[in-house]
């Protein structure tokens, strides 16, 4: 099953997206900031990321470009709040595959993982 | 009516405790700001908090909830522009906010309404200035993602008409999407809109391109249509080339972002100015602290079985002195001590918490009594990173709550009385925590007018504590203890900072029953200094075995002054109390066997005493032998045995004896009582 790496500095977000995930059969791996994600990325190699953006030690935007340097093909979805125009569209640009705003439904999430995965 | 949110009952304790951490954050850190207003990476700190809350309440469906913290996100956004200036009121604001919140946290348990009003807040933030919600689109134009490219190659030109989501929070990252795609696909010749204007962010509904490529036109739909938030994707083939003569010929130049605009980015992101050296992982599992008592219990249980081990050891080493076996046993009794030893280490500091979860909580509280009051204050915290057990920890709170409030009230003066006395208008107030010799020692500390002894005294009597006679007789030092007498207080009004008819004394009485000690320190005009002493933890306590035949009785160490053996014709008598002179002063002497009522005690030669402090009073226990120091692992008298005088627990032996723990504050009490002070 598809691995899942979920960063995000709030506890309660990962819990309940990791629960969301599980609960759907993935497999799940958590970091709480974005240096801390790089690391798991290089050693776990999830198939997608879930990258928050707003997180203290190194941010979502940082991380993303670090892990794009890693492996060019590696699929991160941003998980952006309203007033965050900017920084999505530079995640975009900076090679993000998809985006999806807090707080978010079920579906939302998961579609943007299924259609990564496809 | 009941409210509902998005949140399952084990989801509720991690929702809790994140919220509360952000909300230390604020409540915190607002108050620094008001001070270090130009920190930017404080504001980067609260922004995160705020941002944080919005997030997950949020995803709980906390509307409420999230309309407050966005505004206060709003606000602190605003400072960071330099729109928002940061001002009392200001701070009062977010402060206000912080509380509503906590109201707001709180609904989320009670799962009814409280009585925040969040829009007349949130009113408020808007009305502070004009920012709200007209962020600047200032361009984040970055190197272009490309340069239009000179002449078409092969392939035909395709035109793509893109339609966005209306809805979608960032509709331009959409077109960033699209337009990277066709990039993958072949030649852009034209689009609209442009790069440069997708890169300011602003809102794009409608994408158009046409480009050359080998690609077929289902191919570039179904990969758009991947795209999230589109609505219509339509792809359509162009006959010719003709139109390329008709791009608007964009100079290729790459406009460097301006410095403001690159300030929002890291903004948003989150960034703190100075890169954080800190990224190592340290991998955390959260517990609950029933587990952790458990598991202390556990231990209790271990120790009390390697002390049992180690007298049975004992035995059978005397008894069978250079048998192999034996030697065997006492090796491995010796490796399960030391292992038990660091197993109760191990165990203790995974409870310790610094005390700083204590400390926290005044800053904010000093403030909002320094403004009430019109008292000018300065509160300098020490030590915050000392660790505590948590069972003591939160047993300190109020108790340091009390002498804080007490030092604001009572100790500290008015600025103009300040001025006068030639002090400083503000006052400082310390509170300041150190470890020493296996205890705590905290402080609470103020430089304000000191303890007046004479009022104390004539309070005291007026009150009819003591007599006039006495309060002529008492010394200095006694005089001020008497302002941890129950039923005192010098306050002539009672005011609802600490007078709420808990006295000093219930702060003394909290601290002894940690097994800890209070004694104050004050100058006159310069200011007072109470100083608290506590154990580390209160499972497990280092004791003074001492025997009164029959029994054997531990006094807690941390009461314990000094030992003493005195011969019968150093005792005298006050009072029909006997004392002894010790460094030319009088202390009292206690025979326990009269105490609890046990067979008198020889008058042999010498007599063995062992010197203890209960607050600042001192008194001598008399005892037949000193059978030396144990840390015993304390065990409730539970309640069919109920209180019993000048015992506080038992405990249980290493040869499964089970002795009694004394309360030293409650035999002092009947010492004062008889002894007249």
């Amino acid at each position: 099953m598809a691995k899942i790496l979920i960063v995000d500095d709030a506890e309660f977000l990962r819990m309940r997206i990791s629960k969301m995930l599980i609960g759907d059969g993935y497999e799940v791996i958590e970091a709480e900031n974005g240096a801390l994600a790089v690391e798991a990325y290089k050693t776990q190699k999830p198939d997608v990321v879930l990258m928050d953006i707003t997180m203290p030690e190194m941010d979502g935007l940082t991380a993303l470009k670090e892990i794009r340097a890693i492996d060019p093909k590696a699929r991160v979805v941003m998980l952006t709040a309203l007033g965050q125009e900017s920084v999505v569209l530079e995640a975009i640009k900076s090679g993000a595959r998809d985006f999806v705003v807090k707080p978010f439904e079920r579906e939302r999430v998961l579609s943007a993982i299924t259609k990564l995965l496809a | 009516m009941e409210l509902v949110f998005d949140l399952d009952q084990d989801e509720m304790p991690i929702f809790l405790a994140e919220t509360d951490e952000q909300l230390q954050v604020l409540d915190e850190g607002l108050i620094r700001l008001e001070q270090e207003s130009e920190d930017i990476d404080l504001v980067q700190a609260l922004f995160r908090a705020a941002h944080t809350l919005k997030g997950t309440s949020g995803m709980i469906g906390h509307k409420r909830m999230v309309t407050l913290t966005h505004a206060l996100e709003n606000a602190l956004d605003g400072v960071r522009k330099r729109e928002v200036e940061i001002s009392t009121a200001f701070v009062d604001l977010c402060l206000e906010a912080v509380d509503a919140l906590r109201l707001l946290r709180e609904e989320v348990v009670q799962r009814r309404a409280s009585s925040v009003n969040v829009e007349a807040l949130a009113e408020r933030f808007s009305s502070l200035s004009t920012f709200q919600e007209d962020k600047e689109q200032i361009a984040v134009s970055m190197p272009k993602v490309q340069e239009q490219a000179a002449p078409a190659e092969s392939g035909c030109s395709i035109h793509v008409e893109v339609f966005i989501a209306q809805d979608s929070i960032a509709s331009a990252a959409r077109a960033m999407q699209v337009l990277m795609t066709l990039q993958g696909f072949g030649e852009i010749v034209r689009m609209e809109p442009s790069q440069e204007e997708i890169e300011t962010a602003k809102p794009v509904q409608r994408f158009e391109a046409q480009i050359k490529t080998q690609a077929s036109i289902e191919e570039i739909r179904k990969e758009i249509g991947a795209i999230s938030e589109i609505e219509k994707v339509v792809v359509e083939a162009l006959d010719g080339g003709e139109k390329t003569a008709s791009v608007p010929s964009e100079a290729p130049t790459t406009i460097q972002p301006p410095a403001e605009a690159v300030r929002n980015l890291e903004w948003e992101l989150g960034r703190t100015t100075q890169p954080q050296a800190k990224t190592a992982a340290e991998k955390t599992v959260r517990t609950s602290v029933e587990r952790l008592d458990k598991l202390m219990n556990l231990v209790g249980e271990l120790i009390t079985d390697r002390n049992r081990l180690y007298q049975v050891r004992g035995s059978f080493e005397a008894r069978f002195r250079g048998d192999a076996q034996v030697d065997n046993l006492s090796e491995t009794v010796a490796h399960i001590g030391r292992i038990t030893d660091q197993l109760q280490k191990e165990v203790m500091s995974i409870r310790m918490l610094p005390v700083s979860n204590v400390f926290h909580k005044f800053p904010r509280m000093v403030r909002d009594l320094s403004n009430k009051f019109g008292k000018k204050l300065e509160l300098v915290i020490e030590g915050e990173e000392t660790e505590l057990d948590r069972s003591v920890i939160e047993e300190l709170q109020d108790p340091l709550i009390h002498l804080v409030r007490n030092s604001i009230d009572h100790g500290v003066e008015t600025p103009e009385v300040r001025l006068q006395n030639g002090k400083p208008e503000t006052a400082r107030i310390l509170m300041s925590a150190q470890h020493e010799q296996g205890r705590i020692l905290l402080t609470v500390e103020d430089d304000g007018r000191g303890i007046d002894v004479e009022r104390v005294k004539a309070a005291a009597v007026q009150k009819g504590l003591i007599t006039e006679a006495e309060a002529a007789s008492m010394g200095t030092s006694e005089a001020i203890n008497l302002i941890f007498m129950s039923g005192f207080s010098t306050a002539k009004v009672v005011s609802d900072i600490s007078g709420r008819g808990v006295g000093l004394d219930i702060v003394r009485n909290n601290i002894q029953r940690l097994n800890g000690n209070i004694s104050v320190e004050t100058w006159p005009g310069r200011g007072t200094r109470f100083q608290i002493t506590l154990p580390l933890t209160l499972a497990i306590v280092p004791t003074l075995l001492v025997k009164v035949e029959p029994c054997i009785f531990a006094v807690p160490l941390v009461t314990v002054l000094e030992t003493l053996r005195i011969t019968q014709k150093d005792i005298r008598s006050v009072n029909n109390f006997p004392v002894i002179v010790l460094r030319e002063k009088v202390l009292p002497l206690l025979y326990l066997s009269k105490a609890f009522g046990l067979p008198n005690q020889d008058a042999s030669a010498y007599q063995h005493i062992v010197v203890v402090a209960s607050g600042s009073t001192q008194m001598g226990l008399v005892v037949d032998t000193l059978l030396g120091q144990e840390e015993v692992v304390v065990k409730s008298l539970g309640p069919l045995v109920g209180e019993v005088y000048g015992i506080s627990s038992a405990a249980i032996l290493g040869d499964g004896q089970v002795i009694l723990i004394l309360d030293v504050q409650d035999l002092s009490r009947h010492v004062g009582a008889h002894y007249g002070r």
